[in-house]
């Protein structure tokens, strides 16, 4: 993201300062301080991604024992280096200083003759795990189908019947026996977002068969993770690749076309941009509710669209009822809804299909995602007369903030189906 | 069966393909806040592609309308696109390929074995 827009979207933008070579070299000479010039333009934010990790760091408490034993990082090793006694990080091998600066800042480190430039900051990534050994799954309701209690909702017979879920990931499996019937229409998209003709219900990957089996998988071998098995799926292909605009937003397109009145995207892009902004409100005014996932980056990072105020933002906790460390949340300097996500879902620990009718435990926001649409395909089905903000309001007055669950993380906390229900 | 609602256009002067850029053309939805119908989009994107085209002489290789969701994508040259971007009646144009992949990775992936016998 480019720091203007951070100063736009948070106040403030995490930047690299690099030096001048005199000044660098006279800085590495001097030791590790930041040269106080320097150093007085920069700001300690709660809400910057080292902020935001420090106090995630502190909610969690000391580290244990057996971490530091296994040669792990002590706690008080890992926040000296998330918040040094500088507010900002000086690498005088590099010549570079990294920190967090808000307008007025920005503007008098540019005007420093000790400063060469001032560039935005990288995000870090994670790195994909490899595969490991295969898990066996006890029969009845997963964790997360528990949590939400939606078994009790199934028990009162909703399923989800005659809610047809717009569904736009890396496409989906449609012979999977866990998605039979399943998929009511399927759509592919060239790099100008015109459609596929004839495109077979397919996975260009493994994820979007995975998170269509949490919206609408069927009951396997008496384990339940479909949070709604009655509903229908509009699914379509549109991040095979990951990148091409118009293919995300022909699929969008494609699924107000198909009538959903609910939008579950695992995907987004990283950092802030209004790039789909006019396109979500749009979508809410036609009754369709957006619900997305705001990314698996941690505290202090997010995506977009669903770091917008306008979308149903969905974070991810474990069965222990925490906050997944990679679970995203932000604070954006705006009035309305300033905290993303909005609410948090099951995410650790998934069960779901994947292609080749086979089955796998994933992570991620973009598996609490579709549990939160599931769930408002429930909802959908009890109160068909209900608009999209009354659904989504209900969702938000059920949550409830688990012990130990920080609102700059979860923000309203975790939802209960059946508390929703009854106040619609 | 095509059941999309985009709709497209393809015109027989186009320039060299390594000339061209992709983008995706919002439009400025109505004043008075109204959604805009499928008609109206249609009608719109129609209206910047035929002016730009007598503004600069050139065409849009090809263009998509998004017709429920008031934008366009369009394959045309550098030029034709900058004259778009300066139309009252566009809102924003973005490049169609970013540099970021919208993928949002899994940190964690475990194959499981269901339980055998039950149905």
């Amino acid at each position: 993201m480019s720091i203007s827009a951070s100063l736009t979207a948070t106040g403030f933008a995490e930047v690299i300062v690099v030096l001048r070579p005199a000044t660098s070299e006279l800085v590495a000479a001097a030791g590790p301080s930041v040269p106080s010039n320097v150093l007085r333009h920069f700001i300690v934010s709660t809400d910057s991604q080292d902020g935001a990790l420090l106090e995630a760091l502190n909610a969690h408490g000391p580290m244990s024992t057996a971490s530091e034993a296994a040669g792990g990082t002590s706690a008080a090793s890992v926040r000296a280096v998330a918040h040094p006694k500088s507010k900002a990080r000086h690498y005088p091998n590099l010549g570079i200083v990294l920190g967090t600066v808000d307008r007025v800042g920005l503007a008098g480190l540019r005007k420093e003759s000790a400063v060469d430039k001032v560039v935005p900051a990288p995000q870090l990534r994670l790195i994909k795990p490899v595969a490991v050994a295969a898990a066996t799954v006890a029969p009845g309701y997963t964790w997360g189908l528990r949590a939400l209690r939606v078994d009790q909702m199934h028990a009162q017979g909703l399923t989800g019947k005659g809610i047809l879920v717009g569904h736009l990931d890396t496409g989906v499996d449609g012979s999977h026996p866990a998605l039979a019937g399943a998929v009511k229409v399927f759509a592919e998209f060239d790099a100008l977002g015109n459609q596929v003709t004839g495109a077979k219900a397919t996975d260009s990957g493994e994820h979007g068969t995975h998170t269509a089996g949490t919206i609408a998988g069927q009951p396997t071998q008496g384990v339940h993770f479909g949070v709604a098995p009655g509903a229908k799926l509009a699914s379509a292909m549109v991040i095979e690749g990951g990148n091409v605009l118009a293919r995300i937003l022909s699929g969008m397109n494609w699924a107000v076309g198909q009538e959903v009145r609910v939008l579950s995207m695992s995907l987004g892009l990283p950092g802030s941009s209004d790039a789909f902004l006019a396109i979500t409100q749009i979508l809410r005014a036609r009754g369709v509710l957006p619900v997305f996932a705001v990314g698996n980056e941690g505290p202090g990072t997010s995506r977009y669209p669903g770091n917008y105020a306008e979308t149903l933002s969905v974070g991810a906790i474990d069965s222990a009822g925490a906050v997944a460390d990679f679970s995203s949340s932000q604070r954006f300097k705006r009035k309305k809804d300033p905290i993303v996500p909005d609410l948090v879902g099951p995410g650790v620990d998934i069960v779901s299909c994947v292609p080749g009718g086979k089955y796998m435990q994933m992570s991620g926001t973009s598996m609490a995602t579709p549990h939160i649409a599931g769930l408002v395909a429930l909802l959908m089905e009890a109160k068909p007369e209900k608009t999209i903000h009354e659904i989504e309001g209900a969702l938000f007055k059920s949550c409830s903030l688990k012990p130990g669950m920080l609102p700059n993380r979860a923000n309203r906390g975790f939802p209960d189906g059946l508390i929703a229900l009854s106040l619609l | 069966m095509v059941t999309n609602s985009a709709t497209r256009q393809e015109t027989a002067t186009a320039p060299a393909t390594s000339d061209l850029v992709d983008a995706v053309v919002l439009l400025c939805t109505p004043k008075d806040a109204s959604t805009p119908s499928a008609a109206d989009t249609r009608a719109l994107a129609k209206s910047v592609l035929e002016e730009v085209a007598r503004e600069t002489g050139l065409n849009a290789n090809a263009s998509t309308v998004f017709e429920n969701l008031h934008s366009f994508s369009v394959r045309a040259p550098q030029q034709f696109v900058n004259a778009i971007a300066r139309l009252d009646t566009v809102r924003q144009v973005l490049p169609n390929v970013m540099s970021d992949s919208a993928v949002i990775e899994p940190v964690k992936r475990i194959p499981v074995k269901l339980p055998k016998g039950l149905t």
